[in-house]
């Protein structure tokens, strides 16, 4: 049977978990928007140098950055399956899939840290520290100052997402979530949905770009 | 989740095989060098991938109006600021059309007295 709390605010767990789901999308609303800020730029820096946006996004490891998309397409879909699974009663089984995600996230930070050390040694370094001879010009380097913004957000956001899915996992290896404790694990499936999502614009704005 | 639906697990596999199978298409479709149109392509696809993550894996397909109504509109501020700021950008005649903030090679800043005054 449920053993879940009601605050004194509400007047039944219905409402209480439609006003958790409800802050919480108004949280995910405010992590679009600090994106949407820096895709911005990225399109009006993009309509000011074509050209060099895609001689430096070529530069780009396409194979990491293709790579990883399916990483976390996939670790996305196991956190989906995982809500699936303690709503169906499945505890272990959700403890085990969120293990898988957690691996998947892992893979993509290292992979991550792969093609900023490949940019290190070519010389490509955020804004002024920018030292290639190869690769110059004005949007080079705008082109790679918002890729380190924009990717190293990013990684942050997986970071604490791989934070939420570690609590999570303990949590339901523990039996402490079930079909009728369901809200906080699906509260932070949705933070890691989000992490794919803004990822899904990452790849082709950063990595396709007139390939 | 105002509903309590519980799909079988294959619908989830079916809406994981649709974004791989999206993403495989933009990959493909980059490798085509169709020019400028294939970011419009490229776009369209990831905007189709995170309405099927955003509907089926976040569930809001399922989801009260007054829930659904938060991330469209966050979408909608979206489109608005890239639409204006692009807008601005490539409707300004300034001379030269990019501002010379740094040299050449993009990162030294030019020499100031060699720089024309009225440069913007």
């Amino acid at each position: 049977m449920s053993t879940r709390r009601l605050a004194e605010q509400f007047e039944d767990l219905a409402k209480q978990d439609h006003a958790a789901r409800l802050a919480m999308w108004i949280f995910l609303a405010s992590e679009i928007l600090l994106f949407a800020a820096l895709f911005a730029l990225y399109t009006s820096y993009r309509a000011m140098y074509p050209d060099e946006f895609a001689r430096a996004a070529a530069h780009n490891n396409l194979a990491i950055g293709t790579i990883n998309t399916f990483i976390l397409i996939t670790s996305s879909a196991t956190v989906a399956l995982a809500l699936w699974a303690v709503r169906g009663g499945l505890q272990r089984l959700a403890g085990w899939l969120l293990i898988f995600s957690i691996g998947c996230g892992l893979l993509f930070l290292v992979l991550k840290g792969v093609e900023y050390g490949q940019h290190f040694r070519a010389g490509i370094y955020p804004g002024a520290g920018y030292r290639s001879a190869e690769l110059t010009g004005q949007g080079v380097v705008l082109f790679f100052t918002l890729y380190f913004l924009i990717t190293g957000l990013h990684a942050f956001h997986v970071v604490v997402g791989l934070a939420v899915l570690c609590w999570m996992t303990a949590g339901s290896l523990r039996g402490r979530f079930g079909p009728d404790e369901h809200v906080r694990f699906e509260l932070g499936t949705l933070y890691w949905h989000l992490v794919d999502i803004v990822w899904i614009f990452v790849w082709p704005l950063l990595y396709l770009l007139h390939r | 989740m105002t509903t309590t639906t519980h799909h079988r697990w294959t619908h989830y596999l079916a809406v994981w095989l649709a974004l791989v199978g999206l993403t495989a298409l933009s990959f493909l479709l980059s490798l085509t060098h169709l020019g400028a149109i294939d970011t419009v392509f490229s776009l369209v696809i990831a905007a189709a991938k995170s309405t099927v993550v955003l509907l089926f894996f976040m569930h809001l397909v399922e989801e009260r109006f007054s829930v659904a109504v938060v991330p469209a509109l966050a979408v909608g501020y979206v489109l608005l600021l890239v639409a204006l700021m692009v807008t601005d950008v490539l409707s300004r005649h300034t001379y030269p059309k990019t501002p010379l903030l740094f040299g050449e090679d993009g990162v030294t800043l030019p020499d100031p007295a060699g720089e024309p005054a009225d440069r913007f």
